[in-house]
């Protein structure tokens, strides 16, 4: 029977007396974009993926950050802890009272620090002996202006531009701040921070304070309010040799730590020394120390309180519970060592980050669609790259590395987009791997090498990961052991060089676009591996599945067989269409579609 | 028979003249004498030396440019927070961060017991009572 050609290319089939429309190769192939670009999209916008996969990508974050998160901000910041043993020790009882205060500003003062925020909020109405007491120690750290101090005001509500007041006798030599928290988005562990708030006049939060106050000693721009948002931060995990020194810094050992890892998730087991270098009240005022001065001199200084049952714990993903005070020490410590381009949180709008996320969803949509079996078109296209010259493809990698250069020398949010050219590069890597690979060859011999590898490398990588994870931590076991010797164990084992090259760039970029200024949510490091890999398992079953259907329908070519009409029939036959793949596929199934006809 | 008694006894006295001997450098240790060379803040405070370290009482002020020392100081036994210091014969207690003295201190596990900062707690639904406004 002859077939009728529509105008689009597309085949008119005579089914049973029906005529099918079926698609054709370029609506099909739109079909799949589109289908694989909602689903992606579900997946990523909302929170079904990344529930499952943030845990994992952030523990990848953290181990990342345990390496290349520069000192800067550890070094300029520090800690001054009020612990609830110390109220014992001082004969002190929960809320400190305003002489203890007094008295530990004053010992801050003898240490000279460049800049004091103090994480209690001095609202409630205190004698006045009390007060002039705590203002006069205020005016000593102070020293006229030459150190900054803070003092933290309650979020401003809705009826007041500022919240209730602090008593003014302390405001005579400190600025107030604003201490209200970002609210919590989603159950990522990851904390945002806000920069400041006010409708008449604009009050920073304190970590922006303090980085105001920085830049202005050292006569460097400021940041403006209006350039500033809320900040998502990165909780920086390197080693504090003043907290070794009198904190317990234990770890549970690594095979507990494994079964953890395995009942619930990589960051189950979680640090209990914090990043940011910390003293208590006793070190501070006991004798002169030179470890407290070392802490202290020319530093800012974040001092808060540890106390049970008042709330103010903030949960990282880095650290299961820590005082509040530690949430605005990191973020300065992001804003030192950042700057201005540190990581924002405005995940909403059309952001740098979103753009870049979209993006990164085509790249793996469309690489979906072009490997294991390419359509005719795109095969001759990119087949043709294996006939370029040599020196053009070392020229796009030359210009590829330096674009990443320039983008690294110059981070601004217009550089980082020049990122998006070498993975465009990076696809087109891919797509001609995908197009000229060759066939692997099988044999009984070589299965059994293959088993034999597969199994050596499992129990490898498991000897290395238990070393690696006593003595560096469940991040960098994951970097340095489970993340590659996966791809090893895929490229050598499974053969599936594909699926190495295209991991390895999607990683690669979701990496690169989670620091500033492109901002990417942790998540999605891992979402689009994992996107990547049960799509493409999903694509194939759909390929088989098509395949076996037109092979019944081969068999069974009449309505009646099927029990169903030849309307019904006819709808199938075109949802399964949609489902094929691959040119060589096409043909076949449109000669079973034929002889069904 | 007696003798032998004697010289067993003899025997047990020198050893714990020995072992006092042996001691007494221990005791000296926790009674070490320092000094004050320098005030660090403008204005340093004395107290009494009362055991309960909450009800010492200010006694008087010295500024830096009063002070004549150095002043012998010891450790404080009832704070680690306070110096005991010889002032014109009258011993007083002072703030220890308030002076500088020839000794060096460095930051040690054993003044905060091995403190853990970070890590999980327990929840609870209630909240702490905030105690006398002012005290």
């Amino acid at each position: 029977m002859s077939q009728p050609l529509a105008g689009d290319g597309s085949a008119e089939i005579d089914s049973a007396s029906v005529v099918v429309r079926r698609p054709g190769p370029t609506a099909r192939a739109l079909a799949q974009f589109l289908l694989l670009s909602a689903i992606g999209v579900v997946l990523f916008m909302f929170h079904g993926i990344s529930l499952h996969l943030t845990p994992w990508s952030q523990a990848i974050v953290n181990g990342i950050v345990k390496y290349a998160y520069p000192p800067d901000g550890q070094r300029d910041t520090t800690v001054l802890l009020f612990r609830e043993e110390n109220l014992a020790a001082l004969a002190e009882s929960s809320p400190v009272s305003y002489a203890r205060h007094a008295e530990v500003l004053e010992a801050l003062s003898v240490y000279q620090p460049r800049a004091v925020f103090v994480d209690f909020a001095f609202i409630d109405a205190r004698s006045p002996e009390d007060q002039a007491a705590l203002g006069r120690a205020i005016c000593d750290l102070n020293a006229r202006g030459t150190v900054p101090v803070y003092l933290a005001a309650p979020a401003p509500s809705s009826d007041r531009d500022h919240g209730a007041p602090i008593n003014a006798p302390l405001l005579e030599c400190a600025e107030p701040v604003n201490a209200q928290m970002d609210v919590e988005r989603g159950v990522s562990g990851v904390l945002t921070y806000l920069h400041g708030s006010g409708h008449s006049s604009f009050r920073w939060t304190p970590a922006f304070a303090m980085y105001d106050a920085r830049e202005r000693i050292a006569a460097r721009p400021r940041l403006r309010p209006e350039d500033a948002q809320p900040m998502e931060i990165i909780w920086g995990n390197l080693g504090s040799t003043l907290n070794e020194s009198w904190m317990q810094c234990t770890s549970e050992g690594a095979l507990r730590h494994l079964f953890n890892i395995l009942r619930e998730n990589p960051l189950a087991a979680k640090r209990t020394c914090p990043h940011t270098n910390t003293i208590s009240v006793v070190h501070l005022l006991g004798p002169f120390n030179e470890g407290v001065r070392g802490a202290i001199e020319g530093k800012a200084v974040f001092y808060g309180g540890n106390f049970q049952m008042v709330g103010d714990r903030v949960i990282s993903p880095v650290y299961d519970d820590l005082p509040g005070v530690y949430l605005h020490a990191m973020a300065y410590d992001n804003l030192v060592t950042f700057g201005s381009t540190y990581k924002r949180a405005d995940h909403h709008g059309l952001s740098l980050s979103s753009v870049v996320n979209g993006l990164l969803l085509l790249f793996t949509v469309v690489l979906l669609l072009l490997v294991d079996k390419p359509p005719a078109p795109a095969k001759a296209l990119l087949g043709r790259l294996s006939t370029v010259s040599p020196w053009i493809k070392w020229l796009a990698l030359g210009v590829a590395l330096l674009l990443i250069g320039v983008t690294m020398l110059f981070p601004t949010s217009l550089a980082a987009v020049l990122l998006l050219l070498p993975l465009l590069l990076g696809v087109v890597a891919v797509l001609h791997l995908a197009a000229t690979r060759p066939p692997q060859p099988t044999s009984a011999r070589h299965f059994l090498r293959i088993c034999g590898l597969g199994i050596a490398i499992l129990v490898v990588a498991a000897v290395m990961f238990l070393v690696v994870d006593t003595r560096y931590g469940i991040e960098a076991g994951l970097l340095l052991v489970v993340l590659p010797g996966y791809f090893v164990y895929k490229a050598l084992v499974a053969r599936d060089v594909l699926f190495v090259a295209t991991s390895g760039l999607l990683v690669g970029a979701a990496v690169v676009s989670f620091l500033p200024p492109i901002n990417l949510g942790p998540r999605n490091i891992v979402a689009y591996v994992a996107f990547f890999e049960v799509a493409r398992h999903l694509m194939r079953h759909a390929d088989e599945a098509a395949e076996k259907y037109f092979a019944l329908r081969r068999a069974h070519p009449r309505p009646e067989e099927w029990g169903v009409g030849a309307g019904v029939l006819a709808a199938v036959d075109w949802l399964f269409t949609l489902c094929c793949r691959g040119d060589h596929e096409e043909t076949r199934h449109e000669g079973t579609t034929h002889a069904v006809a | 028979m007696r003798g032998r008694r004697m010289r067993w006894r003899e025997a047990l006295g020198i050893l714990l003249l020995l072992g006092g001997a042996g001691f007494a450098p221990a005791a000296a240790a926790e009674e070490e004498t320092f000094s004050v060379k320098a005030l660090r803040t403008e204005k340093v405070t004395l107290y009494d030396c009362n055991k309960e370290k909450d009800k010492r009482k200010a006694v008087k002020d010295v500024t830096r440019k009063d002070f004549r020392g150095p002043w012998a100081a010891t450790r404080d036994p009832a704070s680690p927070l306070f110096l005991k210091v010889q002032v014109e014969r009258e011993e007083y207690c002072v703030r220890a961060f308030s002076v500088e003295t020839d000794r060096t201190v460095a930051i040690e596990k054993g003044v905060e017991c091995n403190a853990m900062v970070a890590g999980k707690q327990p929840k609870t639904g209630a909240t702490r009572g905030v105690g006398e406004c002012g005290r």
